[in-house]
């Protein structure tokens, strides 16, 4: 198990402090953030090439904060992948087992086929990394640090300059890879998509700060602050307040309309009191648009106009405004369902904002 | 005129600088007269002499600023610019001044003593190594910075952590992916040295047979109005100069004004 316990870094202008997380053996970890956030400090520090200041790395509770990084057989696989240009795939792939003199046995030659089979890379192994392609120079990138059996493989951004068919790909062989290898991992990324393909657990980080630890769907319905629900898509974020709260449910008012709202409460929102301010929020695609005739009464339904529709690659982005106050209420539809509704511009709408999916979040 | 004609009229004119200092040394050119003064102990011993001296001198300053490069190039520490900048010394300070100081070094108390003690510089073979070492140093070092420099650390930091030590991924990544500009430093340090005659004649002197490299034999024929001799020598220095850049640009190595 890799622990990093409250490590504060200060290096090339970026600060990170309390950066603490647990890699569990055979885990993927993902530390998501924004871009120019230190993610990459924050991994090659974890790598051993910056020293933190303070704070401490873990292996099995064995301090390794102060080893040099070919003491902690952490394999770091940059976002370039930095294959080293003047050798062959093959020797790419071999460097870790040759630089520290270990003798390619039986056993290290079948690991190494092992891994070139899977990742497909068989048939470059002479040739120069220049004449690879972005998704053959990423499996190769695997390939090598995977080759000297890591304690932990550290992944910058492993797919972010990629096409989106290479990426994909590339995705499914690291998914694989893991499921035959269960190599634990610590991934770098501010690509939600490409964080929730590879990883089991997701750190959040801003503001060079780790915001929330958690599992997928914790994450997501259960964002700790408004920074991180701003972070991880719920753009419909209002003001409130608690009206009441009754077994599983939260009463609450909506301050920019005086609507009242209905959420569901979790165990997670036992933080929530009667009268006390809050943040609320719903996601995009969590909005849903009440099909036919307006006709429908009870909790949570609103009238609203749509302004716009905006195309995105797989779903439409639409802007109404609640037909009562104006407020901006955005919609996250997919294709066949924009299309089945058959609404465009201009168009009134009956909203429905599903209590499950109502997320409450401290106003402080 | 125009622009282009103007800059393409600049570079004929530079060329044709050259060219006619080069078609004047015809005037003094006499086939036989070549062969006899190429083949005559004094000039064998003064074309030997440079080569060692040139080729000793461009292996030290090559091992020295070599490891110097490597730290400016990837470390910082206290002191790394001021190093950067005094690597500039033997560029803006001349040939000759460069001389004088390493002169006036060794009749300094610690001069004296390494004279003395160690090994003698003034007026021996040891003293052209040393004149040619220090104005060739600064410039192979600057030379091997730049080269370095254009090598992401990062090669070396997945190096290191697949397993290298510093050393080994310097050794297996960087000195391997920098060696086109090590060798290009290498030889334009050779010819340097190979032409180098201020600080040559003013720490060495110009003892026939002992301390008299090609520059400082040329000049001793002009000096004696031998001005057909000192053609030759021009024409033997020539030819090593222009070998080895032909060398650097056959090998496609880096050429100093790239650099």
């Amino acid at each position: 198990m890799i622990k990093l316990n409250k490590l504060s870094i200060r290096a090339l202008g970026f600060a990170a402090d309390d950066i603490s997380l647990t890699i569990r053996p055979g885990e993927v970890h993902a530390l998501i953030g924004p871009s120019g956030a230190g993610k990459t400090l924050i991994l090659e520090t974890i790598a051993g090439l910056y020293r933190p200041h303070s704070g401490k790395i873990l292996i099995n509770d064995q301090d390794v904060t102060r080893h040099p990084p070919e003491q902690r057989a952490f394999a770091y696989v940059p976002q370039d992948t930095s294959l080293f240009p003047h050798l062959s795939v093959e020797e790419n792939i071999l460097y870790g087992l040759r630089v520290t003199h270990q003798e390619i046995h039986s056993d290290i030659k079948q690991h190494v086929r092992r891994l070139t089979e899977r990742l497909n890379i068989s048939n470059l192994l002479d040739r120069l990394p220049g004449k690879l392609s972005g998704g053959e120079r990423q499996r190769v990138a695997l390939a090598r640090a995977l080759a000297i059996r890591p304690r932990l493989l550290l992944l910058d951004e492993p797919t972010s300059a990629l096409d989106p068919a290479i990426k994909e790909e590339t995705c499914y062989f690291f998914k694989e890879l893991h499921r035959e290898f269960r190599f634990s991992a610590l991934l770098v990324t501010h690509n939600f998509e490409e964080a929730f393909f590879l990883s089991d657990v997701f750190s959040i980080l801003i503001d060079g700060r780790i915001r929330q630890t958690g599992k997928r769907k914790e994450i997501l319905y259960h964002p700790r602050d408004v920074d991180v629900a701003r972070f991880l898509g719920v753009s419909n974020l209002f003001k409130g307040s608690i009206i009441r709260i009754k077994d599983d449910k939260v009463i609450l008012s909506w301050e920019e309309t005086g609507e009242t709202i209905t959420a569901k409460r979790t165990f997670r929102d036992e933080w929530v009191t009667e009268g006390m301010d809050i943040y609320w929020g719903v996601r995009p695609e969590d909005v849903h648009i009440v099909k036919g005739e307006h006709k429908r009464e009870g909790e949570n339904l609103f009238y609203a106009n749509l302004l716009a529709v905006y195309s995105g690659k797989n779903n439409y982005n639409l802007v109404t405004r609640l037909a009562s106050t104006g407020t901006v209420v955005k919609i996250a539809l997919r294709d066949t369902v924009l299309h089945r509704l058959k609404i465009s511009a201009g168009d009134l709408l009956q909203i429905h904002l599903i209590p499950e999916t109502i997320i409450l979040l401290p106003s402080g | 005129m125009s622009f282009k004609n103007l800059v393409i009229g600049c570079a004929v004119s530079i060329f044709a600088l050259y060219a006619l200092l080069l078609l004047s040394l015809l005037g003094f050119f006499e086939a036989r007269g070549f062969t006899e003064t190429l083949f005559s102990g004094r000039v064998l011993f003064s074309i030997r002499l440079s080569l060692i001296a040139a080729t000793t001198s461009t292996i030290l300053s090559v091992a020295i600023g070599l490891p110097a490069a490597y730290a400016l190039s990837r470390y910082e520490f206290r002191g790394k610019q001021l190093i950067d900048t005094v690597l500039e010394m033997p560029m803006v300070l001349s040939p000759v001044s460069l001389g004088a100081v390493i002169l006036i070094f060794f009749n300094t108390r610690p001069g004296e003593f390494i004279q003395s003690h160690v090994m003698t510089f003034v007026f021996e073979v040891s003293g052209i190594i040393l004149a040619q070492f220090v104005t060739t140093a600064g410039i192979a070092t600057r030379l091997i910075k730049t080269s370095l420099d254009e090598i992401p650390p990062r090669y070396e930091a997945v190096a290191r952590s697949l397993g290298a030590t510093p050393f080994n991924a310097f050794l297996t990544v960087t000195m391997p992916l920098a060696r086109k500009g090590i060798l290009a430093a290498a030889i334009l340090s050779w010819a340097k040295a190979m032409g180098e005659f201020g600080a040559t004649i003013m720490v060495a002197g110009s003892m026939a047979m002992k301390t008299e490299t090609i520059p400082v034999a040329i000049f001793m024929r002009l000096a004696g109005a031998d001005i057909g001799g000192a053609v030759v020598l021009i024409t033997i220095l020539l030819a090593f100069g222009m070998g080895v850049l032909s060398l650097v640009r056959f090998l496609g190595l880096p050429r100093h004004d790239q650099t």
